[in-house]
């Protein structure tokens, strides 16, 4: 589904990866391992497309990612740092707006997506008196409102309770099971019950050092 | 998964103005300040200047204009800021949906939201600074074609510096020497009025130029937002 | 022809390129600066209605031309970098920055200058005058965004954007700035006279310091490009290379 070759990142004079080959497909879980500043965050920007600094060529099945984007993003969702909730407007309006954006008709499946991430009533409470964990959830709930075939998550597990955790785990599982592709960065050991490719950014640089 | 039905392009215009224009009611600052700016600005004119009934007629057309087209940079903050530091603005770039659409909407949402009520106001404070009566009408033309010129250079020039920590007068330096021709045809227009001249040629004008800001500006803060969210 | 543009896109052959051309191009300048100035300054016979004062004209009209020149030359740079990704595009369009910044300063110091004499006053609002001015505008905001950027890509392309955006502005603001002078002011008739009407001991010397400054101009260019150059590659082997040789040959003398 989705292939680098050779991707090539400095910045400020650093060289952040050399020489990353992978391919991910679905039903197939990849996890980009790293420390603090390898790059993580930096890849996964590469790979939606607002990052171009990058050398080495990305392909969306099988095609140059730069002649399929609206393939690409139809099929994409990305979860970043921030939450890209806004603060004055509800749970509801906010994802309302998040379908509409992207073209897709809600079509009254809000509530039940909040409610899968434990919001059930929250739906008309203004986003700013809702706690970090909570404004998480409502930003993860989009993953159950669009029809994606990839997501694309920088450290998803952030401010959420041991419970939240867990659920957003069977989540994505079930998620990889339906064929979905998923890559995600984060310092949470996961527990999924499907098998983990890893791609270290670490190791990988220090490789292309040694050769 | 869900396979839910796909929006027209229209409705997801529709949806983007209605979600701005919902902000633009929780934060009501974003449609009482450039407001309030251009009352109180236009009020330092007489005080400055002397309240002398033809010395303010002169200048009253140039006084609505400039406090207008600062109102509008000033206003432009808030186009982008708010989804540019809570993630919206990347969500926004990956939309499948075409960019030039979605942010000529937003566009347009924020001319509703910091323009209309400036050009409702502007005939009463041209009449408050002796503006004769025949300038009245091209000056409110000008204003409605030539402002929602004015947002969109001024989104060029908030996409541009919205990544930086401090950009108020950094924006004004790249976008005012953009509003000129705006500024000078509008005044002129009123000029040619006084004068008992046809204003119709400059007001077509006007026109000609928002269509080109139409036409150009979208892609113009597109790539702008690219680069700032890099 | 277009393997060759592409190859000077390498910063490398770009710096080796001028290395071998830069004597040449700084004799030119010299000569044609020296002889231009000398004689149109010294030599030609005063103008009969400006007297002397006229003369200030060899430094201020190429000067003049070439700002607007010059913010046409970094447009088309900066989309040279946005559409084709090459590098030194983005250096030259850097370097164009200051140097038309400085160049349309001096073309409104020498303007206003030569305004006391002619017209009595050092400023008036006429059409080029106030033209030049946004212009000095558009460069400042220019070098502005430059420096308000971290890093460097981002602050390339930034400006590239906005020198676009400003070169499709240009016309329509010279085009208002026009129209609004003869509004208010009647069309002023005291620019220079028609170069057709003029002698050639007047045209022959501003014909030599018109390219004379063209020649200081891409000089000024060219080493700040070579500047920016070495900067960006600092860390390239080239670089290190051409600094220990330089290091050797001052050592050496």
């Amino acid at each position: 589904m989705l292939e680098a070759q050779g991707l090539f990142c400095e910045r400020d004079d650093r060289v952040l990866f050399q020489r990353l080959d992978f391919s991910l497909f679905g039903g197939q879980v990849m996890q980009i391992q790293g420390s603090n500043g390898s790059g993580k965050t930096t890849l996964l920007r590469i790979l939606c497309g607002l990052n171009t600094d990058y050398e080495g060529r990305i392909l969306w099945d099988n095609q140059p990612i730069q002649e399929m984007r609206t393939q690409f993003r139809d099929n994409v969702f990305f979860l970043g740092h921030a939450p890209a909730i806004n603060k004055s407007l509800s749970p509801l309006e906010n994802l309302r707006w998040f379908c509409a954006s992207r073209g897709v008709s809600d079509n009254g499946d809000i509530p039940a997506a909040l409610a899968a991430f434990g919001l059930a009533g929250y739906e008309d409470v203004p986003c700013y008196v809702m706690s970090a964990g909570q404004q998480r959830r409502v930003s993860l709930a989009r993953m159950k409102l669009i029809p994606a075939k990839m997501w694309i998550l920088d450290e998803p597990f952030t401010a959420l309770d041991k419970r939240g955790v867990a659920e957003l785990e069977t989540m994505l599982a079930a998620f990889v099971k339906e064929g979905g592709a998923l890559m995600l960065t984060t310092h949470h050991p996961l527990q999924l019950q499907c098998p983990i490719t890893v791609v270290d950014l670490d190791r990988s640089n220090d490789e292309a050092d040694n050769s | 998964m869900m396979n839910n039905p796909r929006m027209g392009l229209g409705s997801v215009i529709v949806a983007t103005v209605r979600r701005e224009l919902l902000l633009a009611f929780r934060s009501p600052g974003d449609v009482i300040n450039p407001l309030m700016f251009f009352i109180i600005a236009v009020t330092l004119f007489p005080l400055g200047g002397g309240a002398d009934s033809e010395f303010l007629s002169g200048i009253a057309s140039g006084v609505i204009w400039v406090t207008t087209l600062l109102a509008i940079m000033f206003s432009m903050e808030s186009l982008f800021r708010a989804d540019y530091e809570d993630g919206s603005l990347e969500q926004l770039l990956m939309s499948p949906q075409p960019l030039y659409f979605l942010l000529l909407a937003k566009v347009l949402s924020h001319w509703l939201v910091a323009c209309l009520p400036i050009l409702i106001l502007a005939p009463f404070f041209a009449a408050m600074l002796a503006l004769p009566a025949a300038g009245i009408l091209p000056l409110i033309l000008g204003l409605l074609a030539g402002t929602p010129t004015l947002c969109l250079l001024g989104a060029i020039g908030m996409a541009l510096t919205v990544g930086l920590s401090r950009s108020g007068l950094l924006l004004a330096v790249l976008i005012l020497p953009l509003y000129i021709p705006v500024l000078v045809f509008g005044t002129g227009m009123v000029s040619a009025a006084l004068g008992s001249l046809p204003y119709t040629g400059l007001l077509a004008l006007m026109g000609a130029m928002l269509v080109l800001a139409i036409c150009l500006s979208p892609l113009a803060i597109a790539a702008a937002l690219r680069i700032s969210v890099n | 022809m277009w393997q060759w543009f592409l190859q000077l896109g390498s910063p490398r052959l770009f710096y080796s390129m001028t290395d071998r051309y830069l004597p040449w191009l700084t004799w030119f300048t010299v000569i044609l600066l020296g002889t231009g100035l000398a004689w149109g300054l010294a030599f030609t016979p005063p103008d009969y209605q400006m007297g002397e004062n006229y003369r200030i004209a060899y430094i201020h009209v190429p000067m003049a031309t070439l700002a607007m020149g010059c913010y046409a030359m970094m447009a088309s740079f900066s989309a040279g970098y946005l559409i084709w990704k090459i590098k030194v595009a983005d250096m030259i369009a850097k370097a164009c920055a200051p140097i038309g910044a400085s160049i349309t300063a001096v073309a409104l110091a020498t303007g206003s200058l030569w305004g006391i004499p002619t017209w009595g006053t050092w400023w008036i609002w006429d059409a080029r005058l106030t033209s030049t001015l946004i212009m000095l505008f558009l460069y400042v905001g220019i070098i502005a965004l430059r420096s308000a950027f971290d890093s460097i890509d981002s602050g390339a392309r930034a400006c590239a954007v906005l020198s676009l955006v400003g070169v499709v502005n240009l016309p329509i603001i010279k085009y208002s700035v026009d129209w609004w002078n003869t509004l208010h002011q009647g069309a002023s008739n005291l620019s220079l006279s028609d170069t057709a009407a003029n002698p050639p001991e007047v045209w022959i010397p501003a014909f030599f310091v018109g390219f004379g400054i063209l020649g200081f101009f891409l000089i000024a260019l060219i080493l700040r490009t070579r500047n920016e150059i070495l900067i960006r590659e600092r860390r390239s082997q080239w670089v290190s290379d051409l600094v220990a040789n330089n290091m050797k040959e001052s050592g050496d003398a």
